[in-house]
């Protein structure tokens, strides 16, 4: 992490059991969703401060989605790709604690050391949304033509569909060294284009990181 | 500074808060005007065979709709439902709930044409093999090899196969009897054809339903089967076939038409050459129906009403001490 730029690269991947039980009817499902990902934000001067950093900049996100659903027959496994151009915003608030002080809590009296915390939001917004999903019946006919093809049918579709994600950070230093570990709470929802058979998703994950050699 | 952090975490919620305006409106409802458009809209924009089959797709909706009523008990909707898609007549057309599964039993259409113990008892014997998903011997003093193939469970390989074929390299003939096979797993077939072939064999066509209209379909793509680096068998071949022969059955059938070496004996097949495709109502009950066309090389799309035999036999259930489906394949084979 840089106060002037800031690059970030990396994957993530995440596997949710899903259960739904309406008119005494119970379906399952599991979604084993992997990402890969590469942004890059710039200081905006103008707008910044000493306190409060302002970036903007992008993001390339492409997510894939592996769904297995039992009751659906031939359709029980489905996948797509959903690749996303974001534009990408992000305000970094500095909390740290710049004086040792005396706190207490209920009876306990404690000394909070000084220590270099931020706090973070960011927004990305989907500028250039697109899918690769399957055709208009859902399913391909590739394993009867005797020649069984992954992406069989599969339809791939620009400037259709919304994404927005975003993810609040909380980061704290060491006191020590340059690493640092920082807690996230991330939301992505997107839905798919189009007239037939739209797909939509939300995912809220709790993001556990540990920073190493920050600047 | 208090107010910023404030803002930042205030922020959050109220773009998840976004999700509500950002997605569409659950489906799910028990209503059963609802489930029934539903469905009827889905088969009407997808299902594959309604000019094969000459359906009047909208009169089926308007003599089912005036079936429904305000407060039907879901058996009642159940039998509304799943009787409006036996109108389909094809056995890859189901409803399925947790209570029943609607069909329409193309085998009723004719005759039961196998009787499996008496192929048992007098043409088998006890000391049959099992290889596999294949129950098979010699018969006819050694002279011919009978294979029975009950399903394509989706567990034919090389090792099974190779067994068999080998095992009857020096007979006259072979018999695969597929009557009575309701289909499965399509790998299958190929594994199997592959063994019967000499060099790449246009089969037939495939196509799939590519947009609402009813001749809405993707370009007919060829079906080609090519010949197994290994064990094949090349002498005349005999498949049997009856109106249980389904799906996976109903494929093999149609690729015989075009391999010389194969006759098609017995009844004519049940049909069911349309991939089913799986969806779930509003209400939970998951249905499937036809989505893609096979078509003969000549690009006919006729045979999903049935496959029908080279040499056609009925079994005679007035003598139950022969199969003459199976003799005449003897007969032929001599």
């Amino acid at each position: 992490m840089d106060k002037e730029r800031e690059t970030e690269r990396g994957s993530a991947l995440s596997i949710g059991f899903f259960g739904n039980n309406f008119n005494d009817h119970f379906s399952q499902s599991i979604v084993i969703s992997p990402s890969l990902y590469y942004s890059e934000l710039y200081k905006l001067k103008k707008i910044s401060s000493e306190k409060f950093n302002i970036k903007a900049g992008g993001m390339i996100n492409l997510t894939a989605n592996v769904r297995i659903n039992p009751d659906l027959n031939n359709n029980a496994v489905g996948y797509e790709l959903i690749p996303t151009l974001f534009g990408s915003a992000k305000g970094t608030l500095d909390v740290s604690r710049k004086v040792d002080k005396d706190k207490k809590f209920l009876f306990f009296r404690y000394r909070a050391l000084k220590r270099t915390k931020k706090l973070a939001l960011r927004l990305n917004v989907g500028l250039i949304n697109s899918s690769y999903r399957n055709g208009y019946v859902y399913s391909g006919q590739s394993f009867l033509l005797n020649d069984s093809r992954l992406f069989d049918g599969y339809e791939f579709k620009v400037f259709s569909g919304f994404r927005m994600s975003s993810s609040l950070d909380y980061t704290l230093h060491s006191r020590k060294n340059k690493n640092a570990v920082q807690i996230s709470y991330v939301w992505d929802a997107y839905k798919t284009g189009g007239n037939l058979d739209k797909f939509e998703m939300a995912q809220h994950a709790l993001r556990f990181t540990l920073l190493f050699n920050t600047k | 500074m208090m107010m910023k952090k404030h803002i930042i975490l205030a922020v959050l919620p109220i773009l998840i808060s976004c999700e509500k305006v950002l997605f569409e409106e659950d489906l799910a409802t028990t209503d059963p005007k609802a489930n029934f458009e539903y469905l009827w809209n889905e088969c009407n924009e997808k299902y594959s065979y309604f000019e094969v089959k000459q359906i009047d797709w909208d009169a089926v909706k308007t003599e089912y709709e005036a079936k429904l009523f305000e407060g039907m008990t879901q058996d009642s909707l159940f039998n509304v439902l799943g009787g409006m898609l036996t109108e389909l007549r094809d056995d890859h057309v189901n409803l399925i709930s947790n209570f029943n599964v609607s069909f329409f039993g193309v085998e009723f259409l004719g005759q039961d044409n196998f009787y499996g113990r008496l192929i048992e008892e007098n043409y088998l014997n006890r000391d049959y093999y099992i290889s596999g998903p294949f129950g098979h011997n010699f018969i006819s003093n050694d002279e011919i090899g009978y294979v029975r193939f009950a399903s394509f469970p989706g567990t034919v390989d090389d090792t099974n196969l190779d067994f068999v074929l080998d095992r009857y390299k020096d007979t006259k003939g072979l018999i695969l009897d597929l009557r009575e096979n309701g289909g499965g797993a399509v790998s299958d077939i190929f594994k199997i054809l592959s063994r019967f072939v000499e060099e790449k064999t246009l089969t037939n066509y495939s196509r799939i339903k590519n947009g609402p209209g009813r001749n809405d379909f993707s370009e007919a793509e060829p079906v080609y089967v090519s010949p197994h680096n290994g064990i094949r068998y090349t002498n005349k071949v005999i498949m049997l076939v009856d109106r249980g022969t389904y799906s996976a059955g109903s494929f093999t059938a149609l690729a015989t038409k075009a391999l010389p070496n194969i006759i098609l004996m017995g009844d004519t097949t049940g049909g069911g050459l349309g991939l089913p495709n799986g969806g779930q109502l509003p209400n939970g009950w998951t249905y499937r129906f036809s989505i893609t066309q096979a078509l003969t090389l000549d690009k006919s799309a006729e045979f999903e009403n049935g496959v029908p035999p080279d040499i056609r036999v009925l079994f005679d259930w007035n003598d139950l001490t022969k199969d003459e489906v199976l003799e005449r394949a003897i007969l032929e084979l001599q």
